[in-house]
């Protein structure tokens, strides 16, 4: 069977088994959205409309987008985790495994959660975009379009990558652990990003910024502020997707090994152990 | 033919398979038997290419297993797991389909093996929500569901009621006859004696009897004598020359002795004792083949 034929019909299953707690949390988000809108809109009605310049609704895009992409990275990799723990737990694996190479079930399993996950932001912010549009809540300048496409795009890279990597550390959680011990070096890792990047909000482009921007872990949440503000070269976004995209898949073959490794064994796996059980398994 | 060719697998110190060889053919249905820790999970993990072997090949029909080879074998693993949350007819649909089935032949082959085990009107139920001897049902209908070459499971007869080993028991010789290699590891060796016509006996991780189980049987150096005298007790058997006592029980008695003594001896001296009820010189069961092979 074609790989891309089994990593469909994980994606498959997946889907269908979140189906309902997928269009629960999108109303709950798009109704959020939208009513923080309205209120916007209510509260613009009093207090009169605030207009902002370009380079204003730059650095704000900027912002926004580091926290929004943080917390979507965060929430969905819990997830993704838990996801990938669970199989582990009810053992279900060796039978899948009897079909299909450890990098196909991870990378189908990983890739349908990524996707509802993005999903559900999509529509939040959509929904919230929709609802500022006919209230006029406020007026976007036109360059800032242009930013928006940008983000979007490194959202895209930035969770891709990151739902990678905790699927990777997901295949190492042991039957009974909590998933949330797990995934908190990977959440501290994302937290150097977001402060360096914040703070640079008020400020222009500095050495950490820059460096950060170029470092694939870290470019998803620290790139797209310093494109949307004209600060990074050509050069430097190019050179800075290549190493994303190559980690990404770095890290597929890493988490398909490791799960390989892991999942053999029934209890909490080390990393250095999941690598060497796992050797060249076919 | 499945064959395993001398498989080695260390983990440390410990060493799981060594030099394990055997073979079972289509339509064969071998017992794999063995203590506790001796190999068995391991050797049928690695039919998987679940385990990185240190050497040995395992091949089918001539080649190397691999990917496209495993979609045709049906498994069971040791510790049954499947998707709790998933309803039973899609669960079993979608592993027809992980093997190659399409859509529609999946369907219609889980629905068949559902109705044949009684599971019909359990097919939308969350698997979850069913008994743990219906769980060990859907489990089989899994590793069946895409009509395997080769069956391997792992204590297939493990936590079953009477009923349900009799009906598993059913199913595996079905599939032996229907042309299926059968492989299963059973600490049950009654089950296994009247089950298989071969068995495979390993102890740490090798291979040390395998063949038919009468032609094992009659090869052990030993035979055994059931004697049940009418109220003689046990006593006279302690004057045997020769016989070891394997049972005693009231007025019944099991002894060991050697293949070639004769049972008219062992008769007459039987009668000197008392009335014989009950007399049999026989080769060891099963389970005495294996306890002979394994403490050798």
């Amino acid at each position: 069977m074609k790989p891309w034929r089994s990593v469909l019909l994980v994606m498959g299953r997946e889907f269908r088994a979140r189906k309902k707690g997928f269009l629960i949390v999108s109303l709950v988000l798009m109704l959020l959205a939208a009513g923080g809108m309205v209120i916007a809109d209510a509260a613009a009605a009093t207090q009169g409309r605030a207009r902002m310049s370009s380079s204003e609704a730059d650095q704000l895009l900027g912002a926004l987008s580091v926290i929004l992409l943080f917390l979507a990275i965060v929430v969905t990799g819990q997830v993704i985790m838990e996801g990938v723990a669970e199989e582990k737990r009810s053992r279900v694996v060796e039978v899948v495994l009897g079909t299909m190479h450890p990098r196909h079930l991870l990378t189908g399993k990983v890739t349908a959660i990524g996707l509802l996950g993005f999903a559900e932001i999509v529509l939040a912010v959509g929904s919230l975009l929709v609802t500022a549009e006919i209230f006029d809540v406020f007026e976007v300048p036109k360059g800032t379009a242009l930013g928006l496409v940008t983000v979007a795009v490194w959202f895209l890279l930035g969770f891709s990558l990151y739902s990678m990597v905790y699927g990777a550390a997901g295949s190492l959680v042991a039957p009974h652990e909590n998933v949330a011990n797990a995934a908190f070096p990977i959440n501290i890792v994302l937290l150097i990003p977001y402060f360096v990047t914040l703070a640079s909000a008020g400020t222009g482009d500095t050495v950490a910024l820059r460096v950060l921007s170029l470092v694939p872990l870290t470019a998803p949440l620290s790139m797209p502020t310093r494109m949307v503000r004209g600060f990074a070269a050509p050069w430097e976004v190019a050179v800075s997707m290549a190493l994303v995209v190559v980690t990404t898949y770095g890290f597929i073959r890493l988490a398909g090994r490791l799960y390989a490794g892991a999942v053999m064994q029934g209890g909490k796996v080390r990393w250095r152990q999941a690598w060497r059980s796992a050797g060249d398994m076919r | 033919m499945l064959i395993l060719d001398g498989l080695q697998k260390r983990y440390g110190d410990v060493v799981a398979l060594d030099a394990c060889s055997f073979d079972v053919r289509p339509g064969q249905m071998v017992g794999f038997l063995g203590p506790n820790g001796a190999g068995k999970t391991t050797a049928m993990r690695s039919v998987f290419g679940l385990v990185d072997l240190d050497t040995g090949v395992i091949t089918w029909n001539g080649k190397p297993v691999d990917r496209s080879t495993w979609l045709g074998f049906g498994y069971m693993p040791e510790e049954r797991g499947l998707y709790p949350r998933m309803r039973v007819l899609d669960q079993v649909c979608y592993f027809g389909r992980l093997h190659g089935m399409n859509r529609s032949d999946a369907t219609a082959a889980a629905g068949r093996l559902l109705a044949e085990f009684g599971l019909e009107d359990r097919a939308h139920v969350r698997l979850q929500d069913l008994s743990h001897g219906n769980q060990q049902r859907v489990q089989l209908t899994v590793a069946l569901v895409h009509g395997p070459r080769v069956l391997v499971l792992d204590e297939p007869f493990s936590g079953l009621d009477p009923v349900a080993a009799e009906m598993m028991a059913a199913v595996l010789r079905d599939q032996a006859d229907n042309g299926a290699a059968v492989l299963f590891s059973s600490h049950q060796l009654d089950v296994v004696e009247h089950l298989c016509e071969d068995v495979v006996i390993i102890n740490e991780g090798r291979v040390v009897l395998s063949g038919r189980v009468d032609a094992l049987r009659a090869a052990s150096p030993h035979r055994y004598v059931d004697v049940l005298l009418d109220g003689a007790g046990t006593d006279w058997a302690e004057g045997v020359r020769g016989a070891e006592i394997v049972m005693r029980n009231a007025d019944r008695v099991r002894l060991m002795v050697d293949r070639d003594s004769d049972p008219a001896e062992l008769v007459a001296l039987a009668r000197k004792a008392g009335e014989i009820v009950e007399f049999a010189f026989l080769p060891p069961r099963l389970s005495e083949v294996f306890r002979e092979a394994v403490t050798r």
